[in-house]
């Protein structure tokens, strides 16, 4: 599914290059929960942010499916990113002025989807997650777990086939945290393919692959 | 999606509730102004549209220049030109001649009933409805001009004249005008009133013919080439082939042919179109000045530009707290174009509020400027100039200040914005750079508008406190009927002189003091020819010196024989002489005869200080004597004196309404134009002053905002509030600075003009200038250390804890 080769990635300083990522290859397939560990400043966040187009300030080569996202025109690539992609952060990152319901709704506006089945998807999704009660509450009167279920369903709302988290459990306590983890392997087993960036060693366990970034390079890439 | 952006606008906007008054009060402020200045124009470009072929219509005008250089344009034409114009122009249609009447007292004969006095009543001919033709309701338009002593009345003067009677009914009844003569006319028609804005405002239209015989012509000053009267009014039709140029080239063989070459006046016709009416001389003293109107639009678009300026940068500056939101968007999918979108429908939803606010505002600027505003005007808030206002103003104001702060906004990167970061690289920084040019601009309009008002007012002053040369204080003043018989304005003046409250009248042509000028030529005698003066001539009686308090230099004050005269102290100069004695009993040539001179007075100012005193002759004519002064006993109650005195007037003149005015206010209405000018200033300054600061207050407790890092760590390091207050304000003392320089310029040649227009004037104030550049900056200084005394108060543990 995506192909990444000899990618590196670094900030120009007066007397030398810092490199945040060093010679990076990674071959991600379709159906795999990936679980990116590693210490602070290894280079998580970067390579989660290349990876999710976030990022196109990056040397190497990307490749999703068979087509090479250097050579793509900006077009296709927000048309790939808005078809492909769901994004779940650490600190939610939800819109404060917007309730739930609208949170979930916003990337199916950007994806013109017509206003039934818009309400339909938002209704199915608060259904799954238990939330129907809460649809018309803004950002602040949740709690962190509840915020950051509307971001997971705000991430899948447009079915994305690769959808990448950041620390998603970051500022959750344990409880919380389980709960997430558990409707992330539910989503894998539905066939969405997880590339999760986390400190927390038992995150990983819901994974099927974990991989151990150290100064910019992967240090360990294993099966679980 | 539309309805998406207007929900988070609309949340928007009620969260950050003192942002968006700011934001949209400002703004308010410059649309509520465009709006009443849009109207206002729009209300003078509206008249006599309505018209059929009115671009081929044209009004005749005459310009007579002295060969001392003095120009005299008037909207009236010659009698003789009004008669031969159509057969020796070609391309002429038709012509209309009118000769307009001023309060002329109306009567209907029938049952006796005085109607008062009007103005709108005027000589007409048949032409003149062939140009401007109307809707009949009775009568003959081809014919009912034709015959003298004809009348056409509207129907709102037969209401008036003949109430109840129908239009058909009306004809062949009598109407009575007394003006010089007694005028008598029967009803040949009645016409339709105009409904729209116009001009044309007569209601009595008697026909032309009435002035038949060659006495009554020279009796209306129609008989010769040589005389001028604005009140002999000729419009043309042409055809569409000709050119109002060629129009003119005709006219002037025509004056080639019928005015003398070694004429030392020179006379020219010229056309005026019928669209120009309004801006030129019209018949209600209702005309404004093209240029008071483009004036006023600069004015207009200066405070709209200075609202807008100040919203692109507040929403710029704002714009950073918005940076998170642009980041989650765009990880969403949100493309480009659909944040600019977004943004700019939230400026447009802010634009339309300040659009809502700005109609009220609007009405109350109307309300407090009512006596500034030309009468008739009415503000149609559903008229169609202004729903196309509504639609497009709020459209193009939203994108024009909202294009720059959506685009910034819309080029954060998203990883970036939505770690927090901000897009603030060291160095130079457009948004920086723009935001601070655009407060410099901002200011310099204030404190240009504060020179030029404070100036105005410094002259104003100036003038209003000099010296006059006469006394003008408990002097009050009314006109006398038009042509009054001699004995009985004598009576009346021997009537108030008994008063005790009076202390002595006076008959004359004039006010001592005035807007109107008369002017002829002096021969002096020198040696054994003759040196010619150009003088102003008053027509006064033997008690106007002593009532109006001129003082008396030599010889007596009392003109008896009309062959006396009196000479001032400016035409002793051009005697060249230089004793007011030496001059007595010198044989002057003036006014076609021999005039001695009995007594010289001192000079004083008969007009606006804006004019040099001309050398003065007083003569009397007393069969043109048309104004009454009254000089009262020192401390009478001013309002029951006037009372008084009206009683003595409607004892002698038992049909006449009496008016009297004080003498001082008519003189402060020779400055009145100046002041309105002041005022509008003022007006516009003190808006510019709000919008500035309204500006500048959202502007630095956001740039405080983020500097209260900075200003806790040096608390910390130990600066004293002194210190932070200093760091802070040092920008904006350079800032304004700047502003100041590029203040002075314009203002300086605004009023250099204007005051280069007085003969008497202060010197340039440089004294204000600096001032109100020390002004503002104290008022900015003390809005900025407000906020920087707050920030500089908060704990610094608190705010360094939060890092």
């Amino acid at each position: 599914m995506i192909e990444l080769q000899h990618i590196d990635k670094y900030i120009e300083s007066r007397f030398q290059r810092i490199f945040l990522l060093k010679g990076i290859n990674l071959t991600i397939s379709q159906g795999e929960f990936i679980t990116l560990m590693g210490p602070s400043g290894a280079g998580k966040s970067t390579l989660l942010n290349i990876l999710g187009l976030l990022d196109e300030d990056f040397e190497g080569e990307y490749r999703f499916g068979d087509k090479d996202i250097r050579k793509m025109k900006q077009r296709e690539l927000s048309n790939l990113h808005k078809s492909e992609f769901g994004y779940i952060f650490q600190a939610y990152h939800l819109i404060d002025e917007l309730t739930v319901y609208e949170n979930i709704e916003t990337p199916l506006l950007y994806r013109n989807v017509s206003s039934s089945e818009r309400k339909s998807i938002i209704a199915d999704l608060l259904d799954r997650f238990k939330m129907v009660a809460k649809k018309d509450l803004f950002p602040a009167q949740l709690s962190g777990g509840q915020q950051q279920l509307v971001g997971i369903a705000r991430a899948i709302a447009g079915k994305p086939s690769l959808l990448l988290a950041d620390e998603p459990t970051g500022n959750l306590h344990s409880a919380q945290a389980k709960e997430i983890m558990e409707i992330f392997q539910e989503l894998h087993r539905e066939g969405t393919t997880i590339i999760q960036a986390t400190h927390a060693r038992e995150n990983a366990e819901y994974g099927t692959r974990l991989i151990q970034l150290i100064d910019g390079r992967i240090e360990s890439d294993e099966k679980i | 999606m539309i309805k998406n952006y207007f929900t988070i606008a609309w949340r928007n906007l009620i969260r950050n509730k003192l942002r968006t008054s700011v934001h949209v009060l400002g703004l308010s402020l410059g649309i509520s102004i465009c709006f009443l200045i849009f109207n206002v124009v729009w209300h003078a470009y509206s008249f006599d549209l309505f018209h059929p072929d009115r671009e081929h219509i044209f009004r005749i005008n005459t310009l007579t220049e002295y060969h001392t250089g003095e120009k005299y344009p008037n909207s009236g034409t010659p009698g003789p030109l009004g008669e031969v114009v159509d057969s020796e122009v070609s391309g002429i249609i038709e012509k209309g001649r009118l000769y307009t009447l001023h309060q002329t007292l109306v009567v209907v004969p029938e049952g006796n009933k005085v109607m008062g006095r009007t103005d709108k009543a005027t000589f007409a001919d048949p032409g003149f409805f062939e140009i401007f033709p109307r809707k009949w309701l009775a009568g003959n338009p081809q014919t009912a001009l034709v015959e003298p002593h004809s009348v056409v009345i509207t129907q709102g003067h037969l209401e008036k004249y003949f109430p109840g009677v129908e239009a058909i009914d009306a004809l062949g009844k009598e109407l009575t005008w007394i003006e010089k003569d007694t005028i008598r006319a029967q009803v040949k028609g009645v016409v339709e009133d105009y409904t729209e804005n116009t001009d044309l405002i007569f209601q009595d239209f008697i026909s032309y013919a009435t002035i038949q015989t060659d006495q009554q012509r020279e009796w209306y000053g129609l008989h010769s080439w040589g005389s001028v009267n604005s009140s002999s009014q000729l419009f043309i039709k042409i055809n569409s082939s000709t050119d109002p140029e060629d129009l003119d080239l005709s006219l002037d063989k025509l004056v080639e042919k019928n005015y003398e070459k070694n004429n030392l006046n020179k006379t020219s016709f010229s056309t005026e179109p019928l669209a120009d009416l309004h801006f030129g001389q019209n018949y209600d003293d209702s005309s404004v000045s093209k240029v008071f109107l483009e004036g006023l639009s600069y004015i207009g678009l200066i405070i709209l530009a200075l609202a807008t300026l100040n919203f692109v940068n507040l929403e710029t500056a704002q714009s950073l707290g918005r940076a998170k939101e642009v980041g989650i968007r765009k990880t969403l999918g949100g493309r480009r174009g659909e944040l600019v979108m977004q943004f700019l429908t939230e400026t447009y939803l802010l634009v339309l509020m300040a659009t809502g606010v700005g109609m009220i505002l609007a009405e109350g600027l109307r309300i407090v400027f009512l006596s500034y505003l030309p009468q008739g005007f009415s503000m149609d808030y559903w008229a169609i100039q202004n729903l196309i206002f509504y639609a497009l103003v709020p459209l193009a104001l939203a994108l024009i200040a909202g294009i720059y702060p959506s685009l910034i906004l819309s080029g954060y990167n998203p990883q970036r914005a939505l770690k927090g970061e901000k897009n603030s690289s060291p160095g130079f920084s457009i948004g920086v750079f723009l935001r601070k040019n655009l407060t410099v601009i901002q200011f310099s309009s204030s404190i240009a508008f504060v020179i030029l008002v404070l100036t105005l007012q410094y002259q104003i002053n100036f003038v209003s406190s000099q010296p006059l040369g006469f006394d003008k204080s408990a002097i009050v003043y009314a006109s006398l009927p038009f042509m009054s018989p001699q004995e009985k304005m004598v009576q009346l003046q021997e009537r108030l002189n008994q008063s005790s409250t009076v202390r002595g009248a006076s008959l004359s042509g004039g006010l001592v003091s005035s807007t109107s000028l008369w002017t002829s030529d002096a021969f002096i005698p020198k040696d054994t020819t003759e040196k010619m003066v150009y003088v102003q001539v008053m027509n006064v009686d033997s008690a106007f010196v002593g009532v109006n308090g001129i003082p008396l230099l030599a010889g007596k004050s009392h003109l008896t024989q009309e062959d006396e005269i009196l000479v001032n102290r400016n035409f002793l100069k051009e005697a060249e002489l230089s004793q007011p004695e030496e001059i007595l009993n010198l044989e002057i040539e003036f006014n076609g005869k021999q005039c001695k001179v009995v007594g010289v007075i001192e000079n004083y100012h008969s007009r606006t200080l804006r004019e040099d005193i001309r050398p003065m002759i007083m003569t009397t004519n007393p069969a043109y004597f048309q104004t009454l002064t009254v000089k009262l006993e020192s401390g009478q109650n001013l309002a029951s004196a006037k009372l008084e005195l009206e009683e003595i007037f409607n004892s002698i003149y038992p049909y006449e309404t009496a008016e009297f005015n004080f003498l001082d206010e008519e003189i402060n209405q020779f400055y009145e134009q100046d002041l309105r000018i002041r005022n509008v200033l003022g007006a516009a300054c003190i808006l510019a002053i709000l919008i500035s600061i309204m500006g500048l207050f959202a502007l630095s407790s956001h740039t405080i905002a983020q500097r209260t890092k900075e200003i806790s760590i040096r608390k910390v390091l130990g600066a004293s509030l002194a210190q932070i207050l200093g760091l802070i304000s040092k920008d904006y003392v350079i800032l304004v600075g700047i502003s100041f320089l590029l203040a002075i310029f314009p203002a300086y040649y605004f009023l250099r003009d204007w005051l280069n227009d007085f003969q008497y004037r202060v010197e340039m104030p440089y004294f204000i200038f600096v001032g109100s550049g020390l002004g503002v900056m104290l008022i900015c200084l003390a809005i900025v250390g407000l906020h920087a005394f707050l920030a500089a108060q908060t704990n610094p543990a608190k705010i360094l804890q939060d890092e």
